[in-house]
């Protein structure tokens, strides 16, 4: 991911998180289908990750 | 090897603002001979085919280069991100226009001070309503805005205020930056140093300000090394993940490594001479710092090798006339005392309030005049001629 000036290198879980944010998923619905993907997604673990993108402004909360 | 990920275009070091604090080389008459638009757009091209991802366009002032629209669609065209790093000066709305149709992605405008008065002495030229224009012609254009302040004596117990001229501005990032003592800020580093105190009173505001502002404005905030236990991992590594092209093609590991090519007495490689992909690969002025091997102890044997990279090359060298040495910033370092005897000299209750400057002197593109270099052989502090001391420019 790209921004000003940093790049960040997202590992795999991180790439399949930030490839679901498609401005009409939730958070929720996001972990249900991580849950789908991958053996354990601990509670609150999407939530923090796309917090702190959104912190960086990297990623943007869609109201709509 | 690692690939790069960024490449900083130094486009050329013209520039209408003379901040002392300007991490250009002292030697700008040595970089006029600039690259044409044909040579820029061909070094992107290869820049993308090496892995570059995100291009940096800088200066001096970019915006001073004619061609700035046609190297932005050309670096757009091919996929990079392009980040303008710009003082505000000569980005007329019908030019942002330009800009924005070629595809520039961010504008990142350098902010001196919140105060009219204060801003233009420390740029050395009319600047601060300007810049407050740009901002909103930024924000109207659908950009986002960074606003980048480097931080310094002078202006640093102004922060609350610039972060409150900040919101009032909508940017959204502000990244605030002590002073890097590379090229003309090394030459003004005993004025430019912040005291402790000061330096405790900015952090306790940015802590507040981030606190308070949670993700509205992103606040970047960039530790003065000097007054850090460990040196800053400058670059991310020599030659590891970003390197820089100035104005007449010669390509750097870092934007400061001037001096350290030149008391390497390594030729700099030129992209007229050489491909980017030889240059990263193979340039003797890459290979020398790249990975560990180069590291004298305490860096050998330190479980943060990886963390700092043993800091930074051309500090290390503008205090100890050593590239190769462990940053003096480190307290583990043997130079460290240079670093201490700099914190001593600002924290001195005696320290005089105003300290002369040397402002950056405009640089000629056309005709070849000398601009009168001070001399420095990396080590000591210079004597000034009264020429200089004026920043006179030819």
């Amino acid at each position: 991911m790209l921004s000003p000036e940093t790049v960040l290198v997202l590992n795999a879980t991180g790439a399949a998180i930030v490839q679901l944010c498609d401005s009409n998923r939730t958070i929720a619905e996001i972990s249900a289908e991580l849950r789908g993907q991958f053996d354990q997604v601990a509670d609150g673990d999407v939530q923090s990750f796309v917090a702190a993108l959104v912190t960086k402004h990297s990623m943007e909360v869609s109201h709509g | 090897m690692d690939k790069p990920y960024g490449l900083l275009a130094e486009l050329t070091y013209a520039c209408p603002l003379h901040c002392s604090y300007c991490s250009n080389p002292l030697q700008l008459d040595d970089y006029r001979d600039e690259l044409t638009t044909d040579e820029w757009q061909r070094v992107f091209t290869e820049a993308a085919e090496l892995g570059v991802l995100q291009l940096h366009l800088s200066g001096g002032e970019p915006l001073q280069r004619h061609d700035i629209v046609d190297l932005v669609q050309h670096a757009n065209q091919l996929g990079l991100y392009t980040n303008l790093i710009t003082s505000g000066l000569g980005l007329s709305t019908r030019r942002a226009e330009q800009l924005r149709a070629a595809g520039l992605d961010h504008v990142q405008l350098s902010i001196q001070a919140d105060d009219q008065e204060l801003s233009d002495l420390i740029a050395g030229t009319p600047s601060f309503e300007r810049k407050q224009v740009v901002g909103k012609l930024v924000k109207q254009l659908g950009w986002p805005l960074t606003l980048n302040v480097v931080l310094h004596q002078q202006n640093i117990d102004r922060i609350s205020g610039i972060l409150e001229m900040a919101e009032t501005m909508e940017a959204d990032r502000i990244e605030l930056a002590n002073t890097q003592y590379a090229g003309w800020a090394g030459l003004n580093q005993a004025a430019l140093l912040p005291s402790r105190e000061q330096l405790e009173r900015a952090e306790a505001v940015v802590q507040a300000a981030q606190e308070r502002l949670g993700d509205r404005m992103d606040i970047i905030y960039v530790l003065p090394d000097y007054y850090s236990k460990y040196p800053k991992p400058c670059m991310d590594g020599w030659a590891r993940r970003q390197f820089t092209v100035v104005p007449n093609g010669e390509a750097l590991p870092c934007p400061a490594a001037h001096e350290v090519a030149r008391g390497l007495k390594i030729p700099p490689a030129s992209v007229r001479e050489h491909s980017l992909e030889w240059i990263w690969e193979e340039a003797p002025l890459f290979q020398q710092f790249r990975g560990d091997a180069w590291m004298p102890d305490p860096c050998r044997s330190c479980d943060r090798k990886e963390i700092d990279y043993g800091g930074c090359r051309c500090q290390a060298f503008a205090l100890t006339g050593d590239a190769a040495r462990t940053d003096p910033v480190c307290h583990l370092a043997p130079d460290h005392g240079l670093v201490e005897a700099a914190l001593a000299a600002a924290n001195d209750p005696a320290r005089p309030t105003t300290q002369p400057l040397i402002p950056r002197p405009q640089v000629g593109r056309t005709k070849r005049s000398t601009t009168p270099v001070p001399a420095t052989n990396g080590k000591t502090h210079v004597t000034l001629s009264s020429t200089v001391l004026k920043g006179k420019s030819s």
